[in-house]
């Protein structure tokens, strides 16, 4: 009771308790997240970079030699290579075309308009059916006998497409299917991002003479520049990692005649198929960096889009 | 421009916001919409805008009916109460966005908005965005982005109410001067009085939706229509005393105490009044008629004093002059001043005298 009396003094021990507490409370909080993340990821992640230097790794722990051997190798896989500008190529398609989508659609259902629900719920259903069976229905959609992406086609005079099984038109379809899948994610995020935007500036901007083309243009797409960056990186780096998509469409194999690598699809291959772990690490790791050096890249950009 | 207001009515669902209003607002000159929050006046500032339609009734522009025309085809000038300056463009860009949507030239249109930013003095601050700006400042560039495009009609919504009590006395005297130069038929909403009565050519005050009185702002504090308006305008509110006629006498409630009123027409006797007297309107040295009453406090607001007085059981304001010996529990004569005293019909509002 008297030590209350007294004053807080430099490392009394109340002070020295408050400190402590000061230290630990947080720390307590944070724990289970960080043991899940050392455990999980920061551990495994450097055993991967050790390992990917490692020549002829063995799961008993053996390997013949240290160096950069397995990087030299993978970058001349053509296999790599191949995967190296299918994924490029998927990124470059797939994220600004399911952004420019996503936007139309976020911005219409940001209006009244009728049967909104209807239309709410039926963007965002993708979100919440698993991948894989919906590949399955996209693997018919795309059929080319029996498809109903031929049959729409044929009513414009397209003759019909061998979309799965012509590697010329294998990208394609994964594309496709890729776009409707990334939607709702991104619709979600955006419709968020209209939904921030006071509507008071639109008043102003009619009130100053501004159509609606314009205020979208002037206003709305420059107040959305942060989210639309948000959208852009986090669907970049799925993106990167394209591997799931290739499954239902092509029956487990990298497009109809292997034409169709990504990068993921080639560590996956180096690692269950052929058991070369090395060669996998070392490509795990380049698609690292690769996700690293764009995400830092999408961040400076971000930076100056963020104009307020 | 003249704007006329012809039987403007506006209705949200059941609620009726704006009832059967007409008025006009003369070229060059500004008005004010004045009441409490929800009287309607805003709404009759976005029915001017075009931003609401009117739900019946039509707005003239001069001899142009714009009733039906969007806000985008109107040319008016609107500053928000908050302003709403787009957050991604500096206060250059802000200014210039009118003239841009017009297709101005770019030059011209920079050169426009330095000349303005000269007028709203705030040729220092085009290059910031308005985050960095502080609401005194932000203000001014809303005001130069409304006046940017040249407006037909000038509208303000409460734009002095997010400001601090000196900068909003220093901002209606710097909007005053630029309606004076730029002379755009202006209408300004607020439910300040002090604001209305300070900038306007004439005001309008409006309750629920209805209209209560046009004036210029001296007619308004001197000759209230109803008891609504006078009890409205004034700081320390107008006192309020409760009686009955009595021979064409006023007579306090409860009270053999009368006092004689120039009354405008013959009142019945018994009849429940309100007699309204203005705190400056009491005379306590000099009195005509010599009411009794008693001082129940004295104190001082600023640089006024101000005494309670008792009278026939009911208190009042009054002004006092600050060297006149009175405290409290004395008793003494009072009278009124022929103005700033008013009786009103305690049902109708109606005033009687």
């Amino acid at each position: 009771m008297k030590r209350k009396n007294e004053l807080v003094k430099e490392g009394s021990l109340v002070e020295r308790a408050t400190k402590t507490r000061a230290f630990f409370e947080p720390v307590a909080f944070l724990a289970p997240f960080m043991v899940g993340l050392i455990l999980f990821t920061v551990y495994p992640f450097i055993n991967v970079f050790i390992l990917s230097f490692k020549q002829n790794y063995k799961l008993s722990g053996a390997f013949s030699s240290f160096g950069l051997k397995n990087y030299a190798d993978v970058l001349s896989d053509p296999n790599f290579l191949n995967g190296l500008k299918n994924t490029g190529l998927y990124v470059l398609f797939v994220v600004p075309i399911a952004t420019v989508l996503s936007l139309f659609i976020a911005n219409a259902l940001n209006h009244d308009i009728k049967l909104k629900a209807v239309f709410q719920t039926s963007y965002f259903l993708p979100m919440v059916t698993s991948i894989t069976a919906v590949g399955l229905v996209w693997k018919w959609l795309f059929n080319y006998d029996y498809g109903l992406i031929n049959y729409l086609l044929s009513l414009f005079g397209i003759s019909a497409i061998n979309w799965l099984n012509n590697p010329a038109y294998n990208l394609s379809a994964l594309i496709i299917y890729s776009v409707w899948s990334m939607l709702p994610f991104t619709i979600i995020l955006l419709l968020a991002g209209f939904q921030n935007v006071d509507p008071q500036y639109y008043t102003a901007a009619r009130v100053d003479g501004a159509k609606s083309g314009k205020i979208f243009f002037r206003i709305t797409l420059p107040l959305l520049a942060p989210t639309i960056g948000l959208t852009t990186i986090i669907n970049m780096i799925s993106a990167s990692k394209v591997f799931t998509e290739l499954f239902p469409l092509f029956n487990g194999k990298p497009g109809s005649a292997y034409s169709l690598y990504t990068v993921v699809y080639y560590l996956y291959d180096m690692f269950y198929a052929q058991w070369k772990l090395g060669k996998a690490a070392a490509s795990a790791i380049i698609l690292f960096f690769i996700v690293l050096i764009l995400t830092l890249l999408q961040l400076r950009i971000q930076r100056k889009w963020k104009n307020y | 421009m003249q704007i006329k207001l012809e039987h403007l009515e506006k209705k949200f669902g059941d609620a009726t916001a704006v009832q059967d209003l007409s008025l006009t607002i003369e070229n060059g000159k500004l008005l004010t919409l004045l009441g409490p929050s929800g009287c309607g006046k805003s709404t009759v500032l976005n029915m001017i805008s075009g931003i609401l339609a009117a739900t019946s009734g039509r707005i003239w522009f001069d001899d142009k009916d714009v009733t039906g025309v969007p806000p985008e085809k109107r040319n008016v000038g609107l500053v928000f109460q908050n302003y709403a300056l787009y957050p991604h463009m500096t206060a250059l860009e802000n200014i210039c966005f009118p003239l841009e949507i017009k297709r101005v030239p770019k030059k011209q249109r920079i050169e426009r908005a330095r000349e303005l930013a000269e007028l709203i003095r705030i040729s220092d601050l085009l290059d910031r965005k308005p985050l960095q700006m502080s609401g005194g400042q932000q203000q001014r560039v809303a005001i130069a982005r409304a006046l940017a495009k040249e407006p037909q009609v000038f509208l303000m919504d409460e734009p002095l109410s997010n400001l601090d009590a000196k900068l909003r006395v220093e901002m209606r005297e710097e909007i005053l001067r630029i309606q004076r130069a730029s002379k755009v038929t202006t209408v300004f909403v607020t439910h300040d009085q002090e604001e209305a009565l300070s900038i306007s050519d004439s005001v309008v005050v409006l309750k629920n939706g209805v209209f209560q009185q046009q004036a210029t702002a001296r007619t308004l504090y001197d000759e209230p229509e109803n008891y609504f308006v006078a009890d409205f305008l004034g700081t320390p509110p107008i006192n309020k005393l409760f009686g009955v006629m009595k021979n064409g006498c006023f007579c306090f409630k409860d009270s053999d105490l009368c006092c004689e009123l120039p009354l405008r027409h013959p009142v019945e006797d018994g009849k429940e009044t309100v007699l309204a007297v203005r705190p400056e309107s009491i005379l306590l040295s000099v009195a005509q008629q010599k009411l009794p009453c008693v001082v129940d406090e004295r104190y001082s607001v600023g640089k006024d004093e101000l005494a309670i007085l008792n009278i026939a059981g009911q208190t009042m304001r009054g002004f006092v002059n600050p060297e006149y010996p009175i405290s409290t529990g004395d008793k003494l004569e009072c009278g009124f001043k022929q103005r700033g005293i008013f009786l009103f019909d305690k049902k109708t509002g109606e005033r009687l005298s």
